[in-house]
């Protein structure tokens, strides 16, 4: 059954931009695409969530930015990991493992055709 | 340092950016230039709110940023004269936290009641100008052949493994405030489940490590 894209759950926006520039260096447009990409369409940034949270990396310095200009003349701004960056992802990662693993054994028991009771 | 101006700018910049990218897509779709705009638009939704309201989120803080630099300042020096020394000290009260999750204490081959650490996560408090910093690092000494080849690793069931080692240069970058040559030590904590979901950890742990090497040493075992 398809779905429609979903919020990244709470929190998990700035590890997922870590996590991606860890790779490479990339600007905005490619990030949330990759964030689709790479999650098979389960997942769809907003633009709007998206901003915010490469300029909450930028503060902290988690990321650095460069402008940078395209082979079509269009100007972007390219973000690049930092070693403080590195070292928040993955703290991040870690607690975010915990957290779904013990998440993943409360619901385990729940089966897409399982009638749950509801009163 | 860039000014409020300069990042209204580059925000305004990158907004047009992807707007227009988000046009290409359309357009490469079959849209037509104007319901291609119309898309990108709607796409994009209300950004332009939400970088607004993040630069002046960001504003705010500034301010308080600089307000609370002269409480810092005065603490410090209070600090300073009383002549107490920067306590860097080892934090072990999320221990039982993450014991749950991965802390998974391996037999080893020498024998019942070693164990040997591969992995491991690492935790260090210190004082920064911005209070006191708590940090879990992952140390991952499998694919540091020198630190396996160093250290015995091993301690008594119970016991864990503690190093001291000095902030370089390199290593600044992990301990902000702390000043290059100061002595720090720092307990394996937990023993880290690597066995990250798509086979190969998103980073290299052992960086920060690096950074500090070659001072750092084994310094005994601890309860």
């Amino acid at each position: 059954m398809p779905h429609e894209p979903q919020n990244a759950p709470p929190g998990t926006l700035d590890m997922m931009i870590l996590s991606l520039l860890a790779e490479e260096p990339l600007h905005g447009y490619l990030i949330a695409r990759r964030i689709e990409e790479r999650s098979g369409g389960v997942l769809g940034i907003e633009e709007g969530s998206l901003y915010p949270a490469l300029q909450r990396l930028r503060k902290r310095k988690a990321v650095t930015d460069e402008w940078s200009t395209q082979e079509n003349g269009r100007e972007v701004r390219v973000y690049s990991i930092t070693r403080e960056g590195r070292a928040e992802l993955v703290e991040s990662a870690i607690r975010w493992r915990m957290v779904s693993s013990a998440i993943q054994k409360i619901i385990q028991d729940i089966k897409g055709d399982r009638r749950v009771k509801l009163a | 340092m860039s000014s409020l101006h300069d990042d209204d700018e580059d925000l305004r910049r990158e907004m047009e950016s992807h707007l227009a990218q988000l046009e290409d897509d359309a357009s490469r779709g079959g849209a037509s230039p104007s319901e291609a705009t119309r898309r990108a638009e709607a796409k994009f939704g209300n950004a332009a709110d939400h970088f607004r309201e993040a630069l002046d989120e960001w504003t705010r803080r500034q301010r308080t940023v600089r307000n609370g630099l002269i409480g810092i300042t005065i603490a410090a020096l209070v600090v300073s004269a009383a002549g107490i020394v920067i306590n860097v000290r080892l934090l072990g009260d999320l221990r039982a936290t993450l014991d749950g999750w991965s802390a998974r204490a391996k037999q080893s081959e020498l024998g019942f009641g070693v164990v040997r650490y591969s992995g491991a996560l690492v935790e260090t408090a210190w004082m920064s100008p911005h209070g006191v910093v708590r940090q879990q690092l992952p140390m991952l000494l499998t694919d540091w052949e020198s630190s396996t080849a160093r250290f015995p690793m091993e301690c008594a069931e119970g016991e864990r493994p503690r190093f001291e080692f000095f902030v370089t240069e390199e290593a600044r970058g992990f301990f902000e405030g702390i000043p290059v040559g100061t002595k720090m030590s720092c307990k394996l904590a937990a023993q880290i489940d690597l066995d990250w979901s798509n086979g190969t950890p998103p980073v290299n742990h052992s960086d920060w490590l690096r950074a500090i090497d070659p001072s750092l040493q084994f310094a005994g075992c601890e309860r």
